[in-house]
């Protein structure tokens, strides 16, 4: 009972952090977008948070440069668990447009487990909307 | 009291991209900032010469997501000027009301962050919902709502029919309405004034020295603007004000900002009302003669400059890009000096910055 | 016997841990949601605080190494304990657990604990953010404290008691005393802001400057109970401004919680409008405030009660 009531409200109230990695920030104004008041994510219990420690679901854009592979792998250990990774764009699933650039590794995936991958570049907010109630759907 | 060492970033709630700002402040001011970039560096400028100049263009819209058509204007220009390439009257028109619509939106987005910054949401809030409308003409119009993969060398890639610029008409009118009263909340909130009146304050000899560009300058009483004093593309022909201020503090940043964005609304409807017949775009040749060009042309930050060298064949040799972030960057460690954190925040927002075109 | 089973039911329901809970769970949403419809958004469903703290109880709770793990874990259970047992002493719509002489300076001490253990948080969790959010916390403490003792000590000196109830009860005599003494409330209901650490005095814990300032380290349980003693600090403190300032009783029961009830929310809602309309202040700006309009403008309102009592 009192589990099911737990798993409820993790599926209620998803807390979230972005970070770019090394994208254009193309996808991070899509995400920074549904916060405004046409899309109000909070409506879902969505909110932003600025602290690693008080997220739950991280999301992440962009490929990941050489340069900041340290600070996501702090990022990721830094988040309370239970934890989960939402890829927003193209080039964080694979390196996308990117992929042969030399300072860049490759998918987010290269450096941290991933729950879910949004393909799209730029992602549109309703389908990053999407992506997130599909994650947490799966909870 | 004792000295800290705080890291802004990579991963910070002012920063929409990670630089790293390591601040030492002693009590709430701060005494010395290390800053560190290169997060984002992908290689852009070496992976366009593997792709040949057309391939090149989507690469190079990725380099920023918020200025992406000024980027592929700038590239598209120079190596039409390369290859001697006509483009038609029509498609300079529509690449130009591009670039316009690119600027209110990248204008908008900045004012929700500072507002958010300040710690006023509904600044970000209101902002952002009138942004929408601008998004909608520009996905109206290319299909997309930030990568618009508008241009082509040769042309432009959409081709809007007389209802579709008539819907964006209205919606631009509508827009306008809207900007008036976020204009107002700029210049008369108290608590906006009291937050970004006097701050990060540049004179002339700092623009000149660090060589910042853009709304930055021109806040602080630089009478300089590319789409007037070298004019690129169809701007001879049409009229709009460059808005100049002397204050140089953020608060003038914003009203340079605001001013702007209404000219720019300006400029959308003088461009559709003039809009040319004809074709959109010519056939571009596969290989582009020897040569070298510099093509300028003003983003929403300043002035963005691209390098491009050709030696005959299907790729580009180099392509170089400045963009203006770069020099605001350089400008902080003395501009941050002696201020307290809640004035960093501001300061740094006030200066928009766009890191992915700076490390590329 | 009896009595015991009385007093055990009363701390558990009325007014005690569940009442306080709900109420300060409908409180903070009533609070998210004006904010949202004065942005133009819907803002979240009901039940959003709830699930809030409940996947915060649920979390795992992490802290660095650095951190003192009693301190960081005690504090946040003792705020709470404070805020609890404040709230037993603040009427509801006239109803009261227990009332006694003095019992005002008790509450309004014990609303000021979690401030002190927010400022300790900050210094036993350490990272950078929170030792310069600890420090904000305490100068943001010294600005608004003295301002609201002064402004709640005027309705006490009126009704010639330190009991709320009393206080209370004198209004219901005459008007309430918003109207005798609106500068009072005004300057109290700001220096609640300051101890609630709500925009525009959201300073020690600033997202943009800070992060999330002496909680930026704190995760799982103690966070959530941290944001449950805010929740409930703003329930009581929103009560307590009710029961002194507002406190005309109406005759019936059911008129007077509907009443009572209305004002609280009002009072909330207010608290949402003045978060939307003001930017963050910086914290030489809060102190100026504090001890430049807020300390006089309480001693000109002290002035003022002292007359008209002198007339009367
Ligand atoms: S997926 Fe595309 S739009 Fe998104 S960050 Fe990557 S390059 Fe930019």
């Amino acid at each position: 009972m009192i589990q099911r009531l737990f798993r409820l409200a993790h599926k209620k109230s998803p807390w979230i952090l972005t970070y770019n990695a090394g994208g254009c920030n193309g996808c991070d104004i899509e995400l920074l977008g549904l916060f405004n008041p046409r899309y109000d994510i909070e409506r879902f219990g969505i909110l932003q948070q600025a602290s690693p420690r008080h997220a739950d679901i991280l999301i992440c854009t962009g490929p990941v440069t050489i340069k900041t592979r340290p600070y996501l792998e702090r990022i990721y250990e830094q988040i309370p668990s239970p934890k989960h990774v939402l890829v927003v764009g193209s080039c964080g699933c694979t390196g996308g447009i990117f992929k042969n650039a030399y300072n860049v590794l490759g998918g987010i995936d290269q450096v941290i487990p991933v729950d879910l991958y949004l393909p799209g570049c730029p992602c549109r907010p309703e389908a990053i909307f999407n992506a997130v109630q599909t994650l947490i759907d799966r909870l | 009291m004792s000295r800290l060492v705080i890291p802004i970033g990579p991963q910070h709630p002012i920063l929409k991209e990670p630089i790293s700002l390591k601040v030492e402040v002693e009590g709430e001011n701060i005494t010395h900032v290390d800053l560190q970039i290169g997060f984002v560096h992908r290689g852009i400028e070496k992976l366009v010469e593997s792709l040949n100049w057309v391939q090149a263009v989507p690469l190079i819209e990725r380099i920023c997501g918020i200025c992406s058509h000024v980027h592929t204007t700038t590239y598209c220009q120079g190596v039409e000027q390369l290859a001697g390439i006509e483009v038609p009257k029509r498609a300079l028109y529509l690449r130009t009301l591009m670039c316009e619509l690119e600027r209110i939106h990248s204008h908008l987005l900045w004012l929700g962050i500072v507002g958010r910054n300040i710690g006023q949401e509904a600044m970000f809030m209101y902002a952002w919902r009138d942004r929408e409308l601008v998004m909608d003409v520009m996905e109206a119009f290319s299909g997309g709502r930030v990568s618009h993969q508008a241009n082509t060398i040769g042309g432009v890639r959409f081709d809007p029919s007389p209802a579709e610029t008539a819907a964006a008409q209205k919606l631009l009118a509508e827009l306008e309405s809207k900007v008036v009263a976020l204009r107002n909340i700029v210049e008369h909130s108290e608590s906006f004034i009291s937050r970004t009146a006097g701050m990060g304050v540049m004179n002339r000899d700092d623009i000149r020295r660090y060589g910042l560009l853009g709304p930055v300058a021109r806040a602080s009483g630089v009478d300089f603007d590319l789409r007037r004093d070298r004019p690129y593309s169809v701007y001879p022909e049409l009229d709009f004000k460059v808005i100049v201020r002397r204050e140089g503090d953020v608060w003038a940043r914003a009203m340079v900002r605001v001013e702007e964005t209404m000219q720019s609304i300006a400029i959308c409807h003088h461009i559709i009302n003039k809009l040319p017949g004809g074709a959109v775009s010519v056939k571009a040749p596969r290989r582009v003669p020897v040569g070298e060009v510099i093509s300028r042309t003003e983003a929403p930050r300043g002035e963005v400059v691209y390098y491009i060298r050709s030696e005959g064949g299907e790729h580009p040799a180099r392509v170089k890009v400045r963009t203006p972030t770069l020099p605001t960057l350089a400008s902080f460690p003395e501009l941050l000096q002696g201020v307290s954190i809640a004035d960093m925040t501001v300061i740094i927002s006030g200066a928009d910055l766009c890191i992915a075109c700076a490390d590329r | 016997m009896l009595d015991w089973l009385l007093l055990t039911l009363q701390m558990l329901f009325f007014p005690g841990l569940v009442f306080q809970f709900a109420g300060a769970m409908v409180f903070e949403w009533i609070y998210r949601v004006s904010i949202a419809s004065l942005e133009g958004r819907i803002g979240p469903p009901w039940y959003q605080p709830l699930m809030d703290f409940l996947k915060l109880i649920s979390k795992e709770d992490i802290l660095p190494k650095s951190a003192n793990r009693w301190a960081a874990t005690l504090l946040p259970v003792f705020s709470m304990a404070c805020v609890f047992t404040a709230g037993m002493y603040v009427p509801f719509a006239g109803t009261v657990f227990d009332s006694f002489e003095g019992d005002l300076v008790m509450v309004v001490i014990l609303l000021s604990v979690p401030s002190l253990g927010y400022f300790l948080n900050g210094w036993a969790t350490g990272g950078s953010y929170s030792l310069i959010g600890a420090n904000r916390s305490l100068l943001q403490y010294f600005s608004y404290e003295v301002p609201f003792l002064t402004a709640v000590a005027g309705p006490a000196f009126m009704a010639g008691s330190w009991s709320i109830i009393v206080i209370k009860d004198y209004q219901s005599q005459f008007l309430s005393l918003v109207f005798l003494a609106p500068l009072g409330f005004l300057v109290a209901l700001v220096a609640l802001i300051g101890k609630l650490k709500r925009n525009p005095f959201d300073i020690p814990k600033a997202k943009s400057e800070i992060v999330a300032g002496p909680l930026t380290e704190t995760s799982g349980e103690s966070l959530a109970l941290w944001h449950l003693t805010l929740q409930v600090q703003a329930l009581i403190g929103i009560f307590l401004l009710v029961n002194l300032f507002l406190g005309k009783v109406y005759p019936g029961a059911l008129v007077n919680f509907l009443f009572f009830l209305g004002k609280a929310v009002a009072v909330q809602i207010l608290l949402g409008l003045i978060s939307v309309g003001y930017a963050r202040t910086s914290i030489a700006n809060l102190t100026d405030i504090g001890w430049k309009v807020l300390v006089p403008l309480s001693l000109l309102q002290f002035l003022v009660l002292v007359i008209v009592k002198g007339l009367a």
